[in-house]
Parts: C-alpha cells; structure tokens; sequence
C-alpha cells in the first residue's frame, strides 16, 4: 500500500499515544485547556477548541445521565445540583474502567464514605449515612435486576409442601438504619418523599419471573428469613425463632400462615 | 479465519433491538428481517435483558454490534472484554460482529465515547495489527464502522475513507457504513460526503445504519433521536446502488417511539434503493441545543426502575 505523506511540515510531530493521552485528559479535566491548536483543526465554522468541547460536553454530560438513571432516589434525595457536584467529582476519582455503564456506579457509596463532610468529626450527622445506605441499596436494584440466576423452577403454592419451599435464587434481605426501601419506592414513583429520619428497616428485594420485587417486612420476619435464608429449612427457622424470641409455638404458626400467604403471593418461594 | 466478509449474507432491512420494545416484538412478531443488538448490554446480563434475547434469537437473525473494543486505542486490546464477547457470541450465534473505528480510552479508563483515532501511517499500522489479532481470536472477520467525528487532529495525514480503504486491504475486515455518520463527521468535518462514499472498498461493506441527528448551526451532533434527514436518505442511495445493496438497520435511540413509528421509518429506504438520481444538497432544519449527547445512554443501560413490583 502506498501512503501520500502530508507536505505541511509546520504541525507538531506526536505520536499516536501522545494524542490519546492528551484527549483523554482533556476529557476528564476540561477546566485545564490549553494546547489545543498543536493537536486539533480549526474549521470555517469552528475553533479547535471548540471542536474539542463537544467531546468534553458529550463525556460528562452521557456519564451524568448514567449516574442519574442508576440513582434516582439518591439524586432525589440530593436535590438534582447537589447530586452532580458528587457525582463530578466521583467520576474523577473513579473514572470508568469497565467496558459497561453497567458498572459506573459501583463505588459511589464507598466514595460517599470517604468524603464525607464530617469525616474527621467525633460527632457525627445523620444525613451522610443516609445518603451512603441509599446509595449502597440503588446499585444493588440494578446489579440484581440482570444477575445471573436460574429462572427455570416451579414457583411454590399454597399446596406445596413447607419443607419443600426454597428462597427465589435473586433474594437480598436487607437491614437498614433509614426507610430506606420505603424512600426508594416513594422516589422513584415521583411522590416526592422529604428525608426521613433514622429508623431501623427491614426489607425484601427479590426477582421473579426477571421483575424486581420490594417488599417491607418486619424485624422478626427479617430473623425469620435469614435462619430459613441459611438452613433451608422451615421448621429450622421456626424453631430459631421459639428459642430465640420466646415465641409461643402456636402464636407463631398462625403468623407464619399468613406470612406464608402474602409471601407466596409476592413471590418468595420457589419449590425445591 | 475460515469466512469471509464477501460470504456474508444480506439480511435485509433491520432495527436496533431496545429494550423498549421488548414486549412489543415479543408479543407481536413483527416483520422485520433482522435485529442488531449493543453487545455490552447483554455480556453480563443474566435477567431480563438476556432472557428476551434468547427468545427475539430464536425468531430473527441477529448481529453483535458492540461500543467498547476500543479497536484504536494505544492501550493493547482487552481480552477479558474479547472473551465475553466471543461467549456470548457462542450462544446466540450472531451473522457477525461489529464495532467502531475509534477509541473509548488509554490507561485502561473507559470514557463511553467513540472517540475519533489520529488517521496516520503510525495509527494505521496499530490499527490494523489490532484488527488481525481480535480477527484470530474470534475465528470470525470484524465489521468496523465509520464512527460520527467532531473534530480532526492535526497530526491527521490521510482522510478517513482511505483509512478505511487500508484497513480493508490490510485485514479482509468487514465495514458497516453508517451514512448518517458520514453526513455528521463530513459537516463536523468540512469534508465532502459524495467522494468519501464513492472511495470506499464497495465489496467490503457488510451493512448500513441509518439515524436521526440533531442539527446545531455550526455542528451536528449524532443522537440517533429523530427521523433520518433527507440528505442522509440520499447518500443511502448512493451507496445502496454502488454496494448493490447489503444489510441496513436503522438506529433510534433517544426518545424511542414506538414500534411500529421506528418500523415505518425503517421501510422509508425501500424508497431510496432505484439509484443516486437526486442532486446531493444540504438542507435541513438547525435547532440549537448545547445538551444533546451522542450516543445517548438509552443506547446502553437498561432503566431498572421504570419495571418494578411493590
Ligand atoms: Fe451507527
């Protein structure tokens, strides 16, 4: 093959990995400039900068979108500015190294610890850690939402045996200190939620039939599902709950009725 | 490599798969000839994105079309990326598998944008080592597309077409012509649309894409958001008749209408394949809009909370 080479000996020589690596930074740091003419064309309509800018504009404002699309409870609770100050400055601390967007979000809590405004303080605010568990909860809706999982069982009815009753294979039981899921569900379905207050909160976040599912349970429940969650076993979890709780045996078997009842209907179970 | 890009077959005219429109294809079985799919949408999926894939898979020829090889980056290829894509491959058996002639990052940091390669001997000679290796690795020929550019470096010394040309000549790769690409790149670009179509390697385009964009003035940006431009409809028929015809698809991927509106639009370039009669003019209506972004993120993320049981 043969290449006709570029008379014009007036533009700076930079090799391939030069050019990369100047764009890239561009990208990530626009308010440094500079330099922009050694590596760009002007056009009659456009400077070399401003060729440069709709990269720049395009880089942050499609991992915005992203971010606001992982967090939208989250971006609610902040307050829209506020959540893209934060997320600004995590793309610069945790800029993408994944080949999806799927993964973008994936240190935004941690990041939310590490920068928290009363870091160093002894006494500190309640805000932050609500923010953290909302943020921790958000990306694991999108991770569990494509999980990989086998969907192919029976789904449990009321006829199925109880020791034959086994978790949905994407079940997360959650323990939070805000109303988190309540929060989450109240965002998302625009109903404009104000902050909450700290308040411990137990929650379900299950997938049936590739649908996400939240359901609010309570603390006993929450036991309840964590010992049957490990053993597999119903009479298991029962009977953790006669000895640890001092709960009346037959008091319970009427509560775990009609457990049984709404959880079979929001799709808890699974036959083994 | 045991097939080659001459060999491929031509689907006929098809849609990019959205999630949108899930239900609708599942449910409907609309007439379309094939279906391309964003590979990175569903190389880790294991819900419900992949679940309807299997199924739309079963029904309708599909092609891998993939944003994150990252084929021109200065960073050596990403074989944990290759791997997921030649499994997922392996499942769905896609016609083939394409990507973009362009770089997404260096340092191993992903930007999300198809970021436009310096078009030099030096880029050329990477490029093209690169192309060989993925080549081996997926046993397959790669399709590389013409991305949408805003700028050009100066350290630019052959036009893109006969990169392109080179690339061809050096791999037996594949190409996917987006004409619309070439339309936004050429007005970004101060190049002309017509010679660059007329310089590529006709044998050697595998298919077409087709998208909307959105006109600012003094710059257009590719958002795959709209109906097609007549101007870009008549360097499809330019290049319709110089191909003799190959696969086409048609983008949409901000404010997805429905179905069938993506559809009917689609069947628009059934109008367009009797030959390049009409003058080649640009005109079009300019709307000035600083928040548009190419490639816009509906194009690669599912929105989880939009499906959600209480
Ligand atoms: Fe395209």
């Amino acid at each position: 093959m043969e290449i006709k080479r570029d008379t014009a000996s007036e533009v700076a020589a930079k090799t391939f990995s030069e050019i990369q690596h100047w764009m890239q930074h561009q990208l990530m740091h626009p308010q440094f400039g500079g330099d922009c003419e050694t590596y760009v064309k002007s056009t009659s309509k456009l400077s070399a900068k401003q060729h440069l800018q709709i990269y720049q504009r395009s880089y942050i404002a499609r991992l915005r979108d992203c971010m606001e699309a992982q967090f939208p409870a989250l971006k609610h609770a902040l307050g829209r500015p506020l959540f893209l100050q934060f997320t600004d400055l995590y793309l610069l601390e945790y800029p993408s190294k994944s080949y999806t967007l799927g993964d973008l979000g994936q240190s935004f809590g941690k990041f939310l610890v590490e920068t928290r405004p009363d870091k160093d303080a002894e006494v500190k605010e309640s805000w932050p850690d609500f923010m953290i568990e909302l943020a921790d909860f958000e990306f694991l809706v999108n991770t569990s939402f494509d999980e990989k999982a086998d969907e192919n069982y029976q789904k449990a009815t009321s006829k199925t045996n109880e020791e034959e009753l086994e978790l949905v294979p994407v079940f997360h039981l959650l323990k939070h200190d805000f109303p988190i899921s309540s929060y989450y569900k109240a965002a998302v379905n625009d109903r404009n939620p104000e902050l909450p207050f700290a308040e411990e909160s137990y929650s379900a976040l299950l997938r049936h039939n590739y649908r996400l599912g939240l359901f609010e349970i309570y603390p006993i429940q929450y036991q309840f599902l964590m010992k049957f969650k490990t053993t597999k076993s119903i009479s298991s979890a029962k009977q953790f709950l006669i000895d640890q709780f001092n709960i009346d045996k037959k008091e319970l078997e009427s509560h775990w009725q009609q457990w049984k009842a709404k959880w079979l209907e929001e799709g808890f179970f699974i036959k083994k | 490599m045991k097939q080659k890009v001459q060999e491929l077959p031509d689907l006929g005219l098809g849609l990019g798969l959205r999630g949108e429109h899930f239900n609708h294809i599942l449910e409907h079985r609309p007439a379309v000839d094939w279906f391309e799919i964003i590979s990175e949408n569903f190389m880790d999926s294991g819900g419900r994105p992949r679940y309807v894939l299997d199924q739309i898979a079963e029904k309708y020829p599909i092609v891998m079309h993939g944003v994150s090889m990252s084929i021109g980056s200065t960073d050596p290829l990403n074989f944990e990326y290759l791997k997921g894509l030649k499994k997922l491959a392996d499942e769905i058996n896609p016609k083939w598998i394409s990507d973009h002639l362009c770089w997404t990052g260096v340092l191993s940091l992903n930007s999300h944008d198809l970021l436009p390669v310096v078009l030099n001997e030096e880029s050329l000679q990477l490029i093209t080592t690169k192309i060989k290796q993925v080549q081996d690795y997926l046993e397959r020929p790669l399709i590389l597309e013409n991305p949408s550019t805003y700028l050009t470096f100066q350290q630019s010394t052959i036009p893109e077409w006969q990169f392109l040309k080179y690339m061809v000549e050096e791999t037996n790769c594949g190409l996917l012509l987006d004409v619309n690409n070439v339309y936004v790149s050429s007005f970004n670009n101060e190049f002309d649309p017509i010679e660059y179509i007329e310089g590529l390697p006709f044998e050697s385009i595998v298919q077409m894409h087709l998208a909307g964009h959105q006109h600012n003035g003094d710059h257009i940006i590719d958002t795959h958001d709209s109906p097609v431009v007549d101007p870009v409809w008549e360097l499809f028929s330019l290049a319709w008749e110089r191909t003799g015809g190959t696969s086409t698809l048609l983008e949409w991927d901000g404010n997805i209408p429905e179905f069938d509106v993506c559809h009917e639009e689609l069947l628009k370039a059934k109008n367009y394949m009797d030959g390049f009669k009409k003058q080649f003019v640009r005109s079009e209506a300019i709307q000035k809009d600083e928040q548009m972004v190419s490639n816009p993120i509906d194009f690669l993320v599912s929105n989880v909370a939009k499906d959600f049981v209480e």
